[in-house]
C-alpha cells in the first residue's frame, strides 16, 4: 500500500483540480469525495492538502474565497480557474499515457 | 463552542509567524476540524475521540509552517514587476520635469503666451511630476523581515541605507561635475549666458536617471 499512497500523493494536485472542476469545494469536503471515491481505501493528510492548495494558487490554477459561515470558523473555498481545466487536461493525457506504457513494460510479457 | 478545538489549532501553529496569512490559514483548518469533528460525532464518537481523530487526520505541517516563513516576502516576479513599475513612474516624472521648461520656453518664445500663464502651466506639470514621485516612493515595496529576530533587523536597516547611499553619492558628484563643465563650455562657446542656465535644470533630470539606471542594474 505504500507505494500506491505515493503515487497518489505525487498526483494529489490534479486530484484536487479533478475536483474542482466539477463544483467548488473546500478542504474537508475534497478529503471525503476521495474518501468515499476510493472506497475508504485512500484518506489524504489534510496537511498534503493545505500545501497543493497553496501550491495550485500561486500557480493561479485555482482561485479561493471566504464561506459565510457565522458559527465556528469560516470555510475556504476553492475554484478551478481556466488555467487549472487546461492543466486537468494536460495531466490526464499524461496519465493514460504513462499507464498504458508502464503497463505495457510491467505486465506484458515477451 | 468548539474552543477545544480552537485551542489544539493554536498549538498546532504555535512556531508560526504571526502574520495575516498564518490567521487565514488557522481559520481554514479549524473549518475543517469542525467539520470533520461533526462527522465523527455523528457516527457515534465521543466527544475525546472525535477531537484526537480530527487533529490526527491533519498529519504534519511543519512544511506548512515553514512555508508560512519563507513567503512573507513578495515572490522574485512580483518584486521585478514592482521595480518596472517604479522605473516607469520615475521616467515619466522626470521627462515631465524637462519637458515643464521646454514648454515654458515654447508658451512664451514661440506661442507668444503671457509669461504668467506659461510659468503656471511650468509649475503644473512640475507638480504633476513631483507627485508621481512621491505616490511611487510610498507604494514601492520594501525588503520585508522573514522573522523577528535581530538579524533579521539589522538585514532590513541596511539594504535601505549604505549601499544606496555611498552610490548615490558618487552618482551625485560626478553628474554635477560634469553638469558645470559642460554649462561653462557651451556658455563660451555660444555666448548664451542668458540661457545657458537651463543646463542645470537638465542637469537635476540627467541625474535623476542615471542614479535611476543605477537602481535598476541592482
Amino acid at each position: 500500500m505504500s507505494i500506491t499512497s505515493d503515487i497518489i500523493r505525487g498526483h494529489t494536485e490534479t486530484i484536487i483540480l479533478a475536483n474542482l472542476a466539477e463544483k467548488d469545494s473546500y478542504g474537508y469536503e475534497i478529503n471525503k469525495t476521495i474518501q468515499k471515491k476510493t472506497d475508504n481505501k485512500y484518506e489524504l493528510k489534510e496537511a498534503t492538502l493545505y500545501s497543493a492548495f497553496r501550491r495550485l494558487e500561486q500557480a493561479s490554477m485555482i482561485t479561493s474565497y471566504w464561506g459565510n459561515e457565522t458559527t465556528g470558523a469560516r470555510r475556504r473555498y476553492y475554484s478551478i480557474t481556466k488555467l487549472g481545466r487546461l492543466a486537468l487536461e494536460q495531466n490526464r493525457i499524461d496519465w493514460n499515457e504513462s499507464k498504458e506504457l508502464i503497463d505495457k513494460l510491467i505486465n506484458e510479457v515477451g | 463552542m468548539y474552543e477545544k478545538l480552537r485551542k489544539e489549532v493554536e498549538e498546532l501553529f504555535k512556531y508560526a509567524p504571526k502574520t495575516a496569512r498564518t490567521n487565514e490559514l488557522k481559520e481554514e483548518v479549524l473549518a475543517n476540524l469542525i467539520d470533520r469533528y461533526n462527522d465523527l460525532i455523528a457516527e457515534g464518537k465521543s466527544e475525546d475521540e472525535a477531537i484526537k481523530k480530527a487533529i490526527a487526520g491533519v498529519g504534519d505541517i511543519d512544511e506548512l509552517i515553514q512555508s508560512l516563513r519563507t513567503n512573507d516576502t513578495l515572490s522574485y516576479e512580483e518584486m521585478k514587476k514592482d521595480r518596472q513599475k517604479s522605473a516607469l513612474i520615475l521616467s515619466i516624472s522626470t521627462t515631465l520635469y524637462i519637458m515643464s521648461v521646454v514648454i515654458l520656453i515654447l508658451f512664451t518664445s514661440v506661442f507668444d503666451i503671457s509669461g504668467e500663464i506659461s510659468v503656471c502651466v511650468m509649475l503644473t506639470i512640475i507638480a504633476i511630476a513631483t507627485g508621481l514621485i512621491v505616490y511611487n516612493s510610498k507604494t514601492h515595496a520594501k525588503y520585508v523581515k522573514a522573522n523577528d529576530t535581530l538579524v533579521e533587523d539589522f538585514k532590513e536597516w541596511k539594504s535601505s541605507k549604505t549601499k544606496e547611499e555611498e552610490l548615490m553619492e558618487s552618482i551625485r558628484s560626478i553628474v554635477w561635475t560634469i553638469t558645470v563643465v559642460i554649462y561653462f563650455i557651451i556658455s563660451f562657446v555660444f555666448h548664451s549666458w542668458a540661457y545657458s542656465w537651463i543646463i542645470f535644470i537638465i542637469g537635476v533630470a540627467v541625474q535623476k536617471i542615471v542614479a535611476l539606471i543605477f537602481q535598476m542594474k541592482e
